[in-house]
């Protein structure tokens, strides 16, 4: 029972992939049936169309769900059988090769503590990486493209200098400088929070002793993650990536903009936001989806880079990136350290650079070979 | 007359936004915690006011961004990192020997081994600095932009071959596993074990060669399939057809009509394709032990060294915006059809 | 990559079969470890054996240091350089520390042990940088190096050196730089407002306090008494020791004055001005010891080459040196096993660890050495940070630390695990028994949490753990997260943070627990105990003794002429600080280092310490 709630959080994100991916799936089987079946063909229904009969795109979007389902229930699964977590140390056990027979498949790290436990809550943060870096991206890079293109003239030209100088800029020098800002920034909060705490020392007391069994596992969760900078972190990766969606966006709505149904909305009087709200956007959308997919293993790289560093997440937290770092320093006496963590991500990242490449195939062919 | 004016107003641009981007480097920087001279031991406030002296860091913000942005050219402020350097000398060591007189850019150097032996060692550009990244990071884009492309236009042209496969294979491989896996494999298994490179160090030829695939690869992936890509467009063009029928030789039908449009991709992204080996380049210094200046990216903002970081700054961005330009200029020159119009991205 | 139909499952067939390859391929190279052919390269003469064939030394020193100038020198990389092109009174044998005459041939000291006399040899000279001819090392110089390092406005940061020697006049000297800190410090708020009225008013009073330190310095303990006397006037005979263990240190060596003068010049108060030129750039560097610097590749190596005007050079067995700086420890440990004549190194170095990883392969090399070093890794608890400020939380934390388990399963190089707070000095101090410090107590850990009012680490509110970013830092520090949350139950959150955030953090107080090392500057306890005093500028725990008696007993050991004494006091204090518990001990450093066979006179020693003309090459 206590294993389902040390996961509770990893097992409900779970659930809701699973339900993303079988809603997707069921979205396309019907586009599918009613194409199959002679009636109306959409732009989209025609753009799924031909995502489905693209095998490898199929097989990546399987690999990326399997995976992204294995990271999220692994962890609780080797909890539950055999007691293993990514954090707990068994310092005897450490540094030892791949086995059967001692339930460490992957082999440990020199603290005892297993790969495989350590690849997938590794493989949690560095696919949240590209999720969240990715939609952050898309956010701002669409929204920016959009009004720069659509407003055209003098603003067009300053937000797009703006985007050249960022575009220039090697984004290291960015995210290292913003790590160490964003970490004193938080810091003076968690003082202020403690100061807060301290302050109100005797009814929190009392909640606390009441909550004894969640209480613990929250405590558990809350020591090992340590403060939730790399949340902050990963909005950063995102942040870095936009300018060159925005240039893409801007290009796209350039091209939109003198199309009929935008001057005929124009004509009629609607708001600027709202023939960019629902002419634009949708038009768009299509885009957006493959340029963030396409995006998503180079922020991955980015966190990746980020670890080797010594910036990325806080121990005993693990991502893919740091798995790396760690095991190339060791390639050739502990082989397995590197080698499991590599491999999976790179399978991981073929998966989203196949998926990319399949829906922009899917979504506009006439955009092939051009990046 | 066209491109003179056109050159004019980017190097107007260039300047402002050099004075926008340092003051807001300078700005992060100092809204960071932590000085240069932070030691284990406390110092003495007298001793870290003679310090602090030095280095301006007592004065008003304008002054002090003043003070570092003059100490580009005159040099009176040491870098907070290595104290016995300014930050200039630093980024441009002297390619001299102050000593003898003689230069260090490429010369040979007898050497006598252990056993007796003499050997004449080619030395080049042995004392790092900018030179020392300057000749990895050109030499990895010279490799990118060879191999990338070489193997994307054969790629094209057997298209869905087995070549083809194993090509963009290895592009994908070049693409998903970063350079500090790379590079250490690549060290170990050819330097380590094989022994037929060194495995690190610097200041001949033979130490260029590592450093230079290890940052090059990713890039060359890249550019292989961003040609490939751009090949494809054009080959079943009309013109191109055309020039077949009429008995064009084959080779001068890739380099003059195909190359020419279906590089225009690859040429997209040389910009960020040099953003990206200036990062790389990070990495492989640390890994191959070149004294470059890769390293100070990183360190001079850790350090809380702002001199350093400042000219470091300053260096990089006219350097990137400088190539920008060139891939600019070079994308007007190459595709008559955007010469005379506002570039649309 | 464009996609035909049906064609999809091929394409990942033949990306998978050429990964396949090239991995075995990899492996199978990897692994049987192919004869390694001897790169040679350039056009090679015909392969004579010439007589003399120099000798040639080269070895790691760390990270490339801030600067190698001997009086500011501070890091162990830069000081690795220094010791080598300057001379200093006295250098030190590898292996019993007793000195040995250097730039001093002899000293007396008076009867009541307070006046050293060092009387300088005759034939000592300067040479280098622009000088025609070798001009001779005086006292004054040895005066002019230790005025400058008094000075604050040389920013050096071993400045209290000479009061750790007990140089007579220094307690005064130090006690005036104090009394005109708030004056200084009112200055410089001054300046950074920009109150030009105010700085007007302040600049000229603090000019003149300035100047009476200058005076004070001209006072100090130590003067030349002629050209070739130089005589150390000590406040009291008990430090005489201690003197005799830092005369020898690189941060006193003597500094060519001309030299330094036309290279830093100072104006008429003494501030410093422009610099023209950096003394010890290799052009300008004017030495007395052993090796002059050549060649300096900033982050790659310094060269040395043998100085012909030393006056032992014809005893100085190696020609020439290449010190290399590191920053990748796994690319040196290759250079090391390398074949390849041409790149591999002699030494790894003083100062290059062994990541723990690798240390257990290189245990049993024939080439692996061992010295424990004077130097002690630990944890401060900040005492004004709930709930640290209860003895009780902090013993408690103390307790559940696993030392041998960290020492033999995570840093793995031997140290040895510290339960008390001083480290075992050969000869002169053994610390108090192991039970009686902090042994791994968990029950007692666990008594004394409860005692504390978090029985099971209920109720503990949260703390973080800071250490500076480095492999081994975070992999101690992950280990004791896991050992407290494992026997306390208590939730430690870990923050690795850049050097310097790190240091300026811990100096000013922001931290609940954080990391430290220590390495004793000098062979003797004091200068552990230094740390521990209510007004140490090193308490970082910024705790008291409740008893108040730490500060006294610190100061009666160090001024205690007779050993066994010294010794009892030395153990008072060590038990004081168990019970009071503002650190947390966890080992004594070592240092496992690998040296080739054909290197000679190398001695592991407790303080890094290997000049390289004490050593030879014989193959």
């Amino acid at each position: 029972m206590t294993t389902f709630v040390r996961h509770w959080g990893e097992l409900a994100a779970a659930a809701a992939w699973v339900a993303a991916w079988i809603w997707i799936a069921l979205h396309i089987h019907a586009l599918r049936m009613r194409v199959a079946s002679g009636g109306g063909e959409s732009l989209w229904a025609d753009a799924w169309n031909r995502l489905a009969k693209n095998r490898m795109a199929i097989i990546s979007a399987w690999t990326i769900s399997v995976i992204g389902l294995a990271c999220l229930v692994g962890p609780w699964l080797l909890d539950a059988t055999y007691g293993i977590t990514y954090f707990a140390q068994n310092l005897p056990l450490g540094a030892v090769p791949p086995s059967w027979s001692n339930h460490h498949w992957f082999g440990t790290d020199p603290h005892g503590r297993d790969v495989l436990v350590r690849v997938l809550v590794g493989g949690q943060i560095s696919i949240a990486v590209g999720i969240v870096g990715g939609t952050v991206a898309a956010t701002v890079g669409t929204l920016y493209g959009t009004i720069s293109g659509y407003a055209g003239g003098k603003i067009d030209e300053v937000m797009m200098r703006i985007v050249e100088a960022l575009y220039a800029l090697p984004f290291m020098l960015i995210v290292i400088v913003l790590g160490a800002v964003l970490g004193a920034v938080f810091e003076e909060k968690q003082k202020e929070q403690d100061a807060a705490d301290a302050q109100q020392q005797a009814p929190s007391a009392k909640i606390r002793r009441t909550e004894s069994g969640a209480e613990d596992a929250k405590k558990q969760e809350q020591g090992a993650k340590g403060s939730s900078i790399f949340i902050l972190l990963f909005v950063a990766i995102g942040l870095v990536a936009w300018p060159t969606l925005a240039r893409v966006i801007r290009g796209q709505v350039l091209g939109l903009k003198r199309r009929e149904f935008v001057l005929a909305a124009h004509a009629i009087g609607t708001s600027p936001w709202r023939i960019i709200r629902w002419h634009l956007i949708p038009n768009i959308l299509g885009i957006v989806i493959v340029y963030t997919t396409l995006m998503m293993p180079s922020l991955v790289l980015s966190e990746a880079f980020l670890s080797y560093l010594g910036l990325g997440v806080p121990a005993p937290l693990a991502s893919w990136g740091s798995l790396i770092a760690d095991g190339a320093t060791v390639m050739d006496v502990h082989l397995w350290r590197l080698a499991f963590p590599a491999t999976i991500m790179c399978v991981t990242l073929f998966a989203f650079n196949f998926l990319g490449d399949g829906l922009r195939d899917a979504l506009d062919p006439k955009l092939r070979g051009v990046d | 007359m066209h491109i003179l004016s056109w050159l004019r107003r980017k190097c107007i641009m260039l300047a402002i936004t050099l004075v926008v981007v340092t003051l807001a480097t300078f700005a992060i920087m100092k809204a960071a915690p932590g000085n240069p001279y932070a030691t284990d031991r406390k110092i003495e406030p007298a001793v870290e006011r003679a310090i602090r002296k030095a280095l301006c860091l007592d004065e008003p913000w304008h002054v002090q961004y003043w003070c570092y942005v003059k100490n580009m050219a005159t040099g009176e402020i040491p870098s907070m990192r290595y104290e016995d350097k300014t930050p200039m000398s630093v980024i441009f060591p002297s390619l001299y020997d102050q000593r003898t007189g003689k230069q260090r850019i490429l010369y040979w150097e007898d050497r006598t081994r252990y056993d007796g032996t003499k050997v004449r060692v080619l030395k080049i550009l042995p004392d790092g600095g900018l030179f020392a990244s300057f000749v990895v990071g050109c030499g990895a884009l010279l490799f990118a932009i060879g191999v990338g492309v070489t193997a994307g236009v054969f790629a094209a042209k057997r298209r869905n071959s087995l070549i083809d496969h194993c090509l963009m294979g290895w592009a994908m491989i070049g693409i998903t596993v970063p350079n500090f896996v790379i590079g250490p494999l690549l060290a170990y298994v050819v330097g380590t074990r094989l022994g037929w490179l060194p495995s690190s160090g610097w200041g001949e030829l033979r130490h260029l060669v590592l450093p230079i695939i290890t940052l090059g690869f990713a890039y060359a992936a890249y550019f292989g399939r961003f040609s490939r890509g751009g090949m494809l467009e054009v080959l079943n063009e009309d013109y191109v057809r055309t020039a077949r029928a009429k008995g064009v030789p084959e080779w001068r039908i890739t380099v003059w009509h195909e190359l020419k449009l279906g590089l225009q991709p690859v040429v997209t992204f040389l910009g960020p394709a040099a953003s990206g080996i200036v990062v790389g380049s990070i990495v492989v210094e640390t890994v191959f032990q070149i004294p470059g200046i890769g390293r100070h990216l990183v360190e001079s903002a850790l350090a809380r060294d702002y001199t350093l970081l400042m000219a470091m700054t300053v260096l990089l961005f006219t350097l990137l915006s400088v190539a920008n330009m060139i891939v600019d200029l070079s994308y007007q020159l190459i595709d008559p059809r955007t010469r005379g119009k506002e570039a649309t991205s | 990559m464009s996609n035909e139909e049906g064609k999809g499952p091929w394409q990942s067939i033949a990306i998978a079969a050429s990964v396949a390859i090239v991995t075995v391929f990899m492996f199978a190279l990897a692994s049987t470890g192919c004869n390694k052919r001897d790169a040679g390269n350039g056009k090679e003469a015909t392969g004579q054996k010439t007589a003399a064939v120099p000798t040639h030394l080269r070895f790691g020193i760390g990270a490339e240091p801030k600067t190698i100038d001997s009086t500011k020198c501070y890091e162990s990389a830069g000081i690795e350089v220094v010791m080598n092109y300057c001379e200093p009174l006295v250098w030190y044998d590898q292996a019993t520390f007793v000195p040995i005459p250097g730039a001093a041939e002899r000293w007396d000291v008076s009867p009541d042990g307070k006046t050293y006399t060092f009387h300088l040899r005759a034939n000592a000279t300067w040479w280098g940088g622009a000088l025609t001819k070798p001009e001779p090392v005086t006292a004054s110089d040895f005066v002019a190096a230790w005025r400058r390092l008094l000075d604050p406005k040389t920013a050096a940061q071993y400045i209290e050196l000479p009061q750790h020697m007990g140089i007579a006049g220094t307690t005064q000297y130090f006690a005036e730089l104090k009394r005109i800190q708030p004056l200084v410090e009112k200055l410089t708020a001054a300046e950074k407002t920009g109150d030009a009225a105010r700085v007007a008013t302040l600049e000229p009073q603090v000019q003149r306090e300035y100047a009476a330190l200058a005076l004070l310095r001209q006072g100090l303990g130590f003067r030349a008494d002629g050209p070739n006397r130089f005589v150390v006037d000590l406040e009291d005979a008990a430090r005489g020791k201690i003197l005799m263990k830092l005369v020898g240190f690189p941060i006193l060596c003597p500094v060519h004055q001309p030299t330094l003068a036309r290279c830093e010049p100072r104006d008429a108060q003494g501030n410093a001005l422009p610099r023209v030129c950096t003394w010890t750039d290799p052009e300008h560097l004017v030495a007395n010891g052993p090796y002059l610097i050549t060649e300096h590749v900033l982050n790659s190596h310094f060269t040395l080459e043998r100085n012909p005007k030393y006056w032992d050079a014809a005893n100085v067995a190696i020609d020439r040196a290449t010190l290399i700086s590191v920053t990748d420890e796994v690319g040196m440990l290759r250079r090391y096993e390398s074949k390849d004549m041409d790149d591999t190194i002699d030494w790894l170095g003083a100062n290059v660890p062994i990541p723990p990883d690798r240390i257990d392969m290189w245990k049993s090399h024939p080439d692996y050495r061992t010295s424990t070093l004077y130097g002690t890794y630990f944890y401060w608890f900040n005492t004004r940070q709930r709930p640290l400020g209860d003895v009780n939380v902090r013993r408690a934390l103390c307790f559940a630390i696993d030392r041998q388990s960290i020492v033999t399963n995570v840093t793995r190089g031997g140290q040895v695990p510290l339960t008390g707070a001083f480290p075992p000095l050969a000869g002169e101090y053994s610390p108090i028994p192991a039970v009686d410090g902090f042994t791994f107590d968990p029950a007692l850990a666990q008594q004394l949490l409860a005692a504390a009012g978090f029985p099971n680490g209920r109720g503990f509110p949260s703390v973080t753990l800071k250490y500076n970013t480095n492999v081994g830092h975070k992999a101690v520090a992950e280990a004791i997260q896991d050992m407290w949350r494992t026997h306390l139950g208590v939730s430690v959150a870990l923050q690795n943070q850049d050097w310097s955030s790190f240091v300026t953090d811990r100096n000013s107080g922001n931290f609940q627990v954080a990391r430290a090392g220590w390495q004793g500057d000098y062979l003797h306890t004091h200068t552990f105990a230094s740390m521990f005093p209510s007004n140490s500028a090193f308490n970082d725990a910024k705790w008291s003794d409740p008893s108040g008696q730490l500060d006294g007993l610190v100061d009666r050991a160090l001024r205690e002429t007779d050993p066994a004494k010294a010794q009892t006091l030395y153990q008072r204090i060590e038990r004081i600080l168990v019970a009071g518990a503002p650190a947390c001990p966890v080992y004594v450093y070592t240092k496992p280092d690998l040296v080739k066979p054909y290197v000679k006179g190398y001695h592991p020693n407790a303080k890094n310490y290997h000049p390289i003309h004490q050593l030879r090459i014989e193959r």
